[in-house]
């Protein structure tokens, strides 16, 4: 009797889990829950989708969403016609470096997956000016590309060390630089670097003020240092300073380049060189 | 038994009733998301369907200047082209960007790559325009918020501003196109340098003096009541047929949104039904000069060298003052004269530009007033200058002399350049009279 009544009971179970909460799988291409937006697609989405976004699973943001952008700012889109020009800078000289060196699957794996352009610069209360940041190493935002020249080199240098520098923190949270690093100039490190000149950062041993904000900061400035101004400009830059700091700075581009090829197989002399003349060439 | 018999029934009861499928069709017919890109749809539908565009309307919010008008035209592919009258360029060039409708909290219009509108935003200032790091707190970002007749009313997202788009007829969309913004501006602005005392006729209550400033676009229409200026002022966009206010002005106790430029007889009238109610041009003005001072002439200011307007005898005694200056120990050179008026403490402080060589100083003089209801004004020593002040004191009595023991009448002053002037002459020396330049600082 007992064992009946268990075996009903589990037929029953047993019936309702199949037939009660079968769905009916009627059309599953249903619009996503607040899409929000609908736009014809031009000539620069197509550029975006072929040399961004279908090699390396990149998007680009270069039409007005507010809500990429500070809301307490006052911003503006980017000009359509500088969109295709940034962008093949930012390929040329940035993914395309590393990718000579490392192949695709390298930039397809650790890059950052969303850029978002901005016409405007985006303005501190301090008076200074923000021309690139990053987020989690998942989306770069550039500013006052309305004033981009492909022939300006400090601007183009400028936008690609906020780029390569971004890049490098992605470097260095996958693999951490070595425990050294951070002994060269501990006593150096402050939250008020933005009271710093360069000339003063570069005295204490520092590549940039912005350097002294942490040894993380530190380590990326040395690598974009290192990469966009090359090695002529990096050796110019740090023979300049006093033999004390000249040796903090050597020391730290030791270990610089003892970890990008300890740890990711790459000679940084050599991406040095390929980058300089990506610049070269894309400046021109 | 028991204890296998109420889970079993329990289990029975969560097998029939739990997976009951809940109804799932919406109770509006449509799920959300589906409405909300129906609206959108439609409200691009809308924007698409003048075959002319619209006129535009944009007033930056507070903290921002004046009204700008633009041609905006939306056409397929999420396309949009625009003139505006920022300056002669974006009123004689086509600009051409992307639009798209958005759902954030409200149906919105983004104006989503760079054009016109955005100068407006810009905190670059790439026009001259606004302020740096905040721009001219313009949005490009709009809420719609109503449709009547053939006008969208639509909110900037951010400042707030009012952005008006009115249907635009073949003839209209024709006037941006050949560049009438920029012309309509010039005509304004030569109406405004020929005209002397403009004036709106209210015969019940009193004539308004009429005024239009072309930098700032604001209208003002003025007149003395209860022995105070009292001023309506609007900002103003310019419009093929003449201006479109920002705020309605009532007249006579009918309202008024658009002032009509006749290019025949070159003047500006309001309609009201089919009546035409003009400004006109008078020979006088409605409001005496004396009761701008320190209202909207906040200060009167003498030229740096001699010009029309200054008599024999107060040229001769600023000559002698600039000489003295000059040759006085600190070699000075002798700049504009500022005749400043605070009038809620009723103070007048002189301010004079002085320079040695390149640097400039501010010599200062105290001075309480009294005004009649005529207009004559009496100064008083209210105070010892400052330091610079005080070392020129001798050299500047001949004219200080006058201010601290003369009474003045003030007056308009024609200029035959700059147009419209003021005139102060002494009460008690007639031959003691000078024009000023009017300021509002």
């Amino acid at each position: 009797m007992k064992k009946y009544i268990v075996a009903i009971l589990s037929v029953c179970f047993a019936a309702s889990v199949f037939t009660a909460c079968s769905k009916n799988d009627d059309n599953l291409d249903i619009p996503l829950m607040y899409e929000g937006d609908k736009y014809a697609k031009n000539a620069i989405d197509t550029f975006i989708i072929n040399e961004y976004i279908i090699p390396y699973n990149i998007s680009v943001k270069f039409r007005w969403d507010p809500f990429e952008v500070p809301t307490n700012k006052f911003l503006v889109p980017v000009k359509e016609d500088v969109v295709i020009p940034v962008m093949t800078i930012v390929k040329q000289i940035w993914i395309n470096p590393y990718e000579q060196m490392l192949g695709k699957g390298f930039i397809q794996k650790y890059a950052p997956k969303q850029y978002v352009l901005v016409g405007s610069a985006n303005y501190n209360n301090d008076g200074t000016i923000v021309l690139g940041e990053a987020e989690g190493g998942r989306k770069i935002t550039l500013y006052q590309l309305n004033k981009f020249d492909r022939k300006n080199v400090p601007f183009v240098k400028q936008m690609l060390h906020t780029i390569h520098h971004e890049f490098a923190h992605i470097l260095h949270q996958t693999i951490l630089y070595q425990r050294e690093y951070k002994q060269i100039t501990p006593g150096g490190y402050t939250a008020t670097w933005y009271n710093t000149s360069n000339a003063q950062a570069l005295a204490l041993g520092f590549i940039t003020p912005y350097a002294r904000s942490n040894s993380d900061e530190d380590f990326v400035e040395m690598i974009s240092t290192m990469l966009v101004e090359g090695k002529a400009g990096f050796d110019a830059i740090v023979n300049a300073q006093t033999p004390a700091a000249r040796d903090l700075l050597r020391r730290k581009e030791a270990l610089v380049s003892a970890y990008m090829l300890d740890k990711w197989k790459v000679d940084i002399y050599e991406l040095q060189t390929i980058t300089q003349a990506a610049i070269a060439q894309a400046t021109n | 038994m028991k204890n296998i018999l109420i889970p079993g029934l329990l289990l029975a009861i969560i097998s029939i009733t739990a997976c009951r499928k809940i109804d799932s069709d919406p109770v509006f017919g449509q799920r959300p998301d589906e409405r909300l890109m129906e609206i959108l749809e439609k409200a691009d539908q809308q924007l698409k369907s003048s075959e002319f565009g619209y006129q535009a309307y944009l007033f930056p919010s507070e903290g921002g200047n004046g009204g700008f008008a633009f041609y905006v035209k939306f056409d397929p592919n999420n396309r949009v082209q625009m003139y505006s009258d920022i300056n002669a360029s974006t009123s004689s060039q086509v600009g051409s960007s992307s639009y798209r409708l958005k759902a954030i909290q409200t149906p919105s219009l983004f104006f989503d790559t760079y054009n016109y509108m955005h100068v407006l935003s810009d905190p670059d200032n790439p026009l001259g325009i606004g302020g740096r790091a905040v721009g001219n707190y313009g949005d490009f970002e709009f809420s719609i918020d109503s449709t009547k007749g053939d006008t969208i009313h639509l909110t900037g997202n951010k400042q707030k501003s009012p952005f008006v788009l009115v249907k635009a007829s073949q003839a209209d969309a024709n006037f941006y196109k050949n560049n009438g913004l920029y012309r309509l501006d010039s005509t304004l602005r030569d109406y405004m340098t020929n005209a002397t005392f403009l004036y709106v006729e209210d015969a019940k209550s009193g004539n308004y003096a009429f005024s239009l400033n072309a930098d700032t676009r604001v209208v003002s229409l003025s007149r003395v009541e209860g022995g105070e200026v009292v001023s309506l002022n609007t900002e103003y966009a310019l419009a093929p047929y003449g201006l479109y206010l920002n705020k309605a002005i009532t007249i006579g106790g009918v309202s008024y949104r658009y002032i009509y430029w006749d290019a025949a007889t070159k003047s500006l009238y309001f309609k009201n039904g089919d009546t035409r109610i003009n400004i006109k041009n008078g020979t006088t003005a409605i409001i005496p000069f004396w009761r701008y001072i320190g209202v909207d002439f906040n200060s009167l200011v003498i030229n740096d060298s001699p010009m029309d307007g200054w008599s024999t005898d107060f040229t001769t005694k600023w000559n002698a003052a600039r000489v003295a200056m000059l040759n006085g120990p600190y070699t000075l050179r002798m700049g504009y004269l500022f005749l400043t008026f605070n009038k809620d403490v009723k103070l007048m402080t002189i301010n004079l530009f002085i320079y040695q060589g390149a640097n400039q100083f501010l010599a200062t003089y105290p001075y309480s007033y009294t005004v009649t209801e005529d207009g004559v004004f009496k100064f008083k020593k209210a105070g010892d200058p400052n330091g610079n002040g005080g070392l020129i004191a001798a050299n500047m009595a001949p004219l200080l002399n006058h201010i601290e023991n003369d009474r003045f009448t003030t007056d308009y002053f024609i200029h035959p350049v700059e147009g419209v002037m003021g005139m102060m002459k002494s009460v008690e020396n007639p031959a003691f009279s000078f024009s000023t330049y009017t300021t509002n600082f």
